[in-house]
This record gives C-alpha cells, structure tokens and sequence, in this order.
C-alpha cells in the first residue's frame, strides 16, 4: 500500500493561484515603482520649468540696471547683502519673506562682468546660469 | 480517506481577494500618477501658450523702435513692428474678453480690441515699463494663476 501523500486537486489550485498572485505582485511592484518615478520627474520638470521663468525674469531684470545690484534689489523689492540677492518662494512658487517657510530660494550673486543667477529646492541646485551685465541701451 | 476540510478553498479565497487588491491598488495609483503628469502638462502648456509666447515674440522682433507697450481699446498691449516684403505691419497682443488675442494689420488704428484672433483664454494682461526698456507683464490664465514675466529690450524699445 502507498502511503505516501499525494496533493489534492484543491492543494494544487491554491499553490497553482499563490505563484500567480506571486508574479502580479513583483509585476505591479515594478509598475508602482515606475508610477512614482513618472510622478517624480513631472514635479521635477514643472519646478525646473517654473525655476527658468523666475531666473530669466531676474536676469532680464539684473541687465536692465546694467549690473547694479541695488537697483535690481529696488526692481525686484527685495534686499541686497554683500554683492547678494536671495529671494524665496513657496512649494507653488509664490515669494515669500522667509527662508524658513520657503520651498525654493533663488540667489543672484554679483561676480566680475556679471552675476550668477542659481535656483535651489530644498536638497539641491535646479540651474545656474552666468548673466553679463549689459550697457543699457540709450 | 482523506476528508475536505476546506483549507484549501479558504486559501484560494484569500489569495483572489489579495490579487484583486493589489489589482485595483496599482490602477488607483496609475491613474493617480497620470492625472498628475496630465495636470502639470497642461499647466506647463498654459504657461507656454502664454507668458512665453508673448516673451518669444518680443526676443524675435526686439529691435530699434519695434517694439513698445501701449493702450488698445481700453486694455494694455503690446505693439510690435514688422517689416515683410518691404511692407511695414503691426502685431498687437492683449487680452480682452476673456482670451489672449493678437492682431496683426498695417495700421492698428483702424481697428478694435475685438479684431484680433484667439490664442488662449485668459483673464487679463497688465504692462508695465518700471525701468526704461524692461517690460514687465502680469498675466492670469484663466485658471486664475498669477505669473509674471520681465523682459529687457536689447534694442532699446521705442
């Protein structure tokens, strides 16, 4: 007589289901790791995009006054410490008064023949761009 | 004999119930995901269609006396020359009635606010010139979004 135990139908279905269910998962782990990858790189690419609109608006603003930062600080109503502009903007790019309540900082440092103009988030740089300061026309 | 005990059914059940689960989770947030993207695009199109396109078009015709800001009916806009053909023309881009609009025609004067084509709604555009030759614009899309632009003429304006 054979006494060894032999699978039934119904053992052979679940084991059958859990290695299907198995593979869906890594499956759907795959997908939702690319899903908040897609998320990732939309919010970086929206920010990027808002950093380049600020950062060219601060640059035209930078050669109009032909390289005086003070007057770029009065343009921009802000304040001009030691050849440095810092302006500070919300998580929906909003300015704000206070680095302590900012999402992004934008900061036009004056060099020899120009400035530069840098963007940051929170943990990293976004751009940075060199701007020469123009004689202003007329 | 072996008896049934239903184990195995419990189990099936269970793992039908988890695969749907994490069927309809990875839907939700796929959907989630793209509704976002969607979002950040057309807001990213709203911007382009708008403040940008007002700011390449002054890049591309910035030079002397060519471009200048002023009225036209009662809303601010901005008047930009062109020379085609020898022929001199006009472009007027302002908002009025709900929608960024442009006309272009040799003489503005003869025309009205409501000449112009359509390019995107949008509730108002202010002008203003805080220092000689930047331009600054103001424009609210029609979600209500604020943006502004700066922009120095190399040339000079007008």
């Amino acid at each position: 007589m054979d006494n060894r135990l032999r699978p039934t139908r119904s053992g052979l279905f679940a084991i059958e289901l859990l290695i299907s269910v198995g593979i869906f998962i890594f499956c759907a782990a795959i997908c939702l790791g690319l899903f908040s990858k897609a998320e990732s790189i939309s919010s970086e690419s929206a920010d990027l995009n808002r950093a380049v609109n600020e950062a060219r608006s601060v640059s035209e603003c930078y050669k109009a006054c032909g390289g005086d930062i003070d007057s770029v600080s009065m343009l921009l109503d802000s304040k001009a410490d030691s050849g440095c502009i810092k302006l500070f903007y919300d998580d929906l790019w909003n300015r704000v008064s206070e680095k302590s309540i900012s999402s992004f900082n934008l900061i036009l440092s004056q060099k020899e023949n120009g400035a530069v103009v840098t963007v940051c988030s929170s943990n990293k740089e976004l751009l940075s761009w060199f701007v020469s300061a123009l004689e202003v026309a007329g | 004999m072996k008896r049934n005990t239903g184990s195995g059914t419990i189990a099936a059940l269970i793992l039908t119930v988890i695969f749907g689960a994490a069927l309809l989770l990875s839907i939700a947030s796929g959907a989630s995901v793209y509704r976002h993207v969607a979002d950040r695009v057309e807001t990213g199109s709203r911007q382009r269609v708008g403040l940008s396109y007002i700011t390449a078009k002054i890049h591309g015709s910035d030079e002397t006396d060519s471009v200048h800001v002023g009225k036209f009916g009662n809303t601010d806009a901005l008047f930009i020359s062109l020379v085609e053909d020898g022929d001199e023309y006009e472009n007027v881009i302002y908002v009025y009635n709900g929608y960024l609009m442009e006309l272009l025609c040799e003489d503005a004067e003869g025309f009205g606010p409501e000449d112009g084509e359509i390019i995107n709604e949008a509730v108002s555009l202010n002008i203003d010139e805080p220092v000689p030759s930047l331009l600054r614009f103001i424009y609210t899309d029609e979600s209500g979004t604020v943006e502004a632009a700066d922009v120095y003429l190399r040339s000079g304006g007008r």
